[in-house]
C-alpha cells in the first residue's frame, strides 16, 4: 500500500554556479531555491478526503490524470504539481559543461531518425523554445504511440504527460529562468543550454520510454 | 512611418524605492523599446507599416499583436504610475469605484488578488465597460481589454520581467509597493475615454 507523499524541495546536483557561463549563478540561485513544495502538499491534503487517493499517487500518475482531480481543483493542481514536477526533473536534465557533451547512442539515433541531424534536431527545438510567447516549456517527448521523438512546447506550467507524450528533455522559457542574463533574447539562452544538457539522464527516460 | 518607443514620463529612479532605477532601465531599455525595434523589423515592406499602433492592436493577430499590444500595454503602465503616487483617488473616479465594487478597499482587493493570482504572464487591468460599470480583468501574456469591448483605466504589469530583479518570485510584494506609484490623475482621465485604442 502506497503511503502519503510528502513533496520537498528538490536539490540541485551541483553548485549554483555550475553551470555557468551558460546559465548564470544568479539566476540559478533564485531559481532553485523557490518554493514548490508547500502548495503542493498543502493542495494534496485539500483532495485527500477524495474517492481517489490522490496524496499517495505519485507526481506522474496525477499529471497524467488529471481527469480524475475534481474540476474545482484541476488547475491549481495542473500549475502546483508541474511547477514541481517540472523543475524537479529540470536540475536533473542539466549538468556542468564538458568537452564533447552530446546524446548517447540511442537517443542519438532516434534524433537522427526523427529529424534527420543533431543539428537539425537542434534548430527544430530553438524554433519551438523561442516561439512559445509569454511562459512556458519546450520539451523532447517520446510519442508513445509511435515511440518516435517529438518537440512540443506547453504553456504555464503544463507537463507533457497531460497530453499523453512522455518528456525525456525539458526547457524552462519563464522569464526567471534566463532573464537577468539574456534579457529577452531567449534564442541566446536556448543556445547556451545545449552546452549543459545532461545526455546521461536524457538516454535513461528515453530507455524507460521505450521499453 | 515606424513605430516610435514613447518617452518615460519620468527618471529612471523615479519609482525607486518601489521599483528600483535598475528595474526601469531593463524594463524600458530592454523590454519596451526591444518590442518597438522587432515590430518595426517585422514591419519593414509590409502593409504592417502602415498602420498606426492603435490599428496594430485592434486589428493583428499573433506575432504583430503581441509587439504592438506589448509596446501600447507598457506605455500605459508607465502613466499609469508617478513618483508620490498612490494614495487614493478622489471625485468621478472614487464614485465610479465605490459604486462598482462597493468601497476602494474592496477594488483594491480584487485588483491585488487578480494581479498577484494570475499564473504565468500577463496584466491586471481596471476596465469601464459601456455601461459605465468598472471590473477587474486579467490578461495572459499581451491581452488588451480594448480588443474586448472595455476601456482601459489602469494596470499592473505582472509578466516577471517587472518585477523580479526587485522582488525576485514574492510577486505579492511588488504588487504591494505597487499601488504607492498609482497615478489616479491619469486613471480619471482614462475613465472619461483619455487612453483611446
Amino acid at each position: 500500500r502506497m503511503s502519503h507523499i510528502v513533496y520537498k524541495k528538490s536539490e540541485l546536483p551541483y553548485a549554483y554556479g555550475a553551470l555557468e557561463p551558460y546559465v548564470d549563478e544568479a539566476t540559478m540561485k533564485i531559481h532553485a531555491d523557490v518554493d514548490r513544495a508547500s502548495k503542493l502538499n498543502i493542495l494534496l491534503k485539500t483532495l485527500a478526503s477524495h474517492d481517489v487517493k490522490f496524496e499517495e499517487k505519485p507526481v506522474d500518475w496525477l499529471l497524467q490524470n488529471l481527469d480524475t482531480v475534481p474540476e474545482e481543483h484541476r488547475v491549481a493542481l495542473r500549475n502546483n504539481a508541474g511547477a514541481w514536477y517540472n523543475h524537479d526533473l529540470f536540475w536533473k536534465m542539466m549538468q556542468p559543461a564538458s568537452e564533447g557533451n552530446k546524446p548517447h547512442s540511442k537517443v542519438s539515433h532516434a534524433l537522427d531518425e526523427a529529424f534527420g541531424s543533431f543539428n537539425d534536431f537542434k534548430q527544430n527545438f530553438h524554433a519551438i523554445s523561442t516561439g512559445i510567447y509569454g511562459s512556458g516549456w519546450s520539451w523532447l517527448c517520446v510519442d508513445p504511440k509511435t515511440k518516435q521523438l517529438v518537440i512540443r512546447g506547453t504553456p504555464n506550467q503544463d507537463n507533457p504527460l497531460s497530453d499523453g507524450y512522455t518528456p525525456i528533455l525539458g526547457l524552462d522559457v519563464w522569464e526567471h529562468a534566463y532573464f537577468l542574463k539574456y534579457h529577452y533574447q531567449r534564442g541566446d539562452y536556448v543556445n547556451n543550454w545545449f552546452h549543459v544538457v545532461n545526455w546521461g539522464f536524457v538516454e535513461q527516460l528515453y530507455e524507460q520510454a521505450t521499453k | 512611418m515606424s513605430f516610435v518607443l514613447p518617452p518615460l514620463p519620468y527618471a529612471k529612479d523615479a519609482l525607486a524605492p518601489h521599483i528600483s532605477a535598475e528595474t526601469v532601465e531593463f524594463h524600458y531599455e530592454k523590454h519596451h523599446r526591444g518590442y518597438v525595434v522587432k515590430l518595426n523589423e517585422l514591419a519593414q515592406g509590409t502593409d504592417l507599416a502602415k498602420k498606426s499602433l492603435e490599428e496594430v492592436v485592434k486589428t493583428e493577430k499573433g506575432k504583430p499583436f503581441n509587439l504592438g499590444a506589448q509596446i501600447w500595454n507598457h506605455t500605459f503602465y508607465w502613466n499609469g504610475m508617478k513618483a508620490n503616487g498612490g494614495g487614493a483617488p478622489t471625485g468621478k473616479l472614487l464614485e465610479a469605484i465605490n459604486k462598482s465594487f462597493g468601497s476602494f478597499d474592496e477594488f483594491k482587493k480584487q485588483f491585488t488578488d487578480a494581479a498577484v493570482n494570475h499564473f504565468g504572464s500577463g496584466w491586471a487591468w481596471l476596465v469601464r465597460d459601456e455601461n459605465n460599470h468598472l471590473s477587474i480583468w486579467q490578461g495572459h501574456d499581451a491581452e488588451n481589454p480594448a480588443t474586448h469591448g472595455k476601456v482601459p483605466v489602469l494596470t499592473c504589469d505582472v509578466w516577471e520581467h517587472a518585477y523580479y530583479i526587485d522582488y525576485r518570485n514574492n510577486r505579492a510584494a511588488y504588487v504591494a509597493a505597487w499601488w504607492n506609484l498609482v497615478n489616479w490623475e491619469f486613471a480619471e482621465k482614462n475613465l472619461a475615454g483619455g487612453s483611446k485604442l
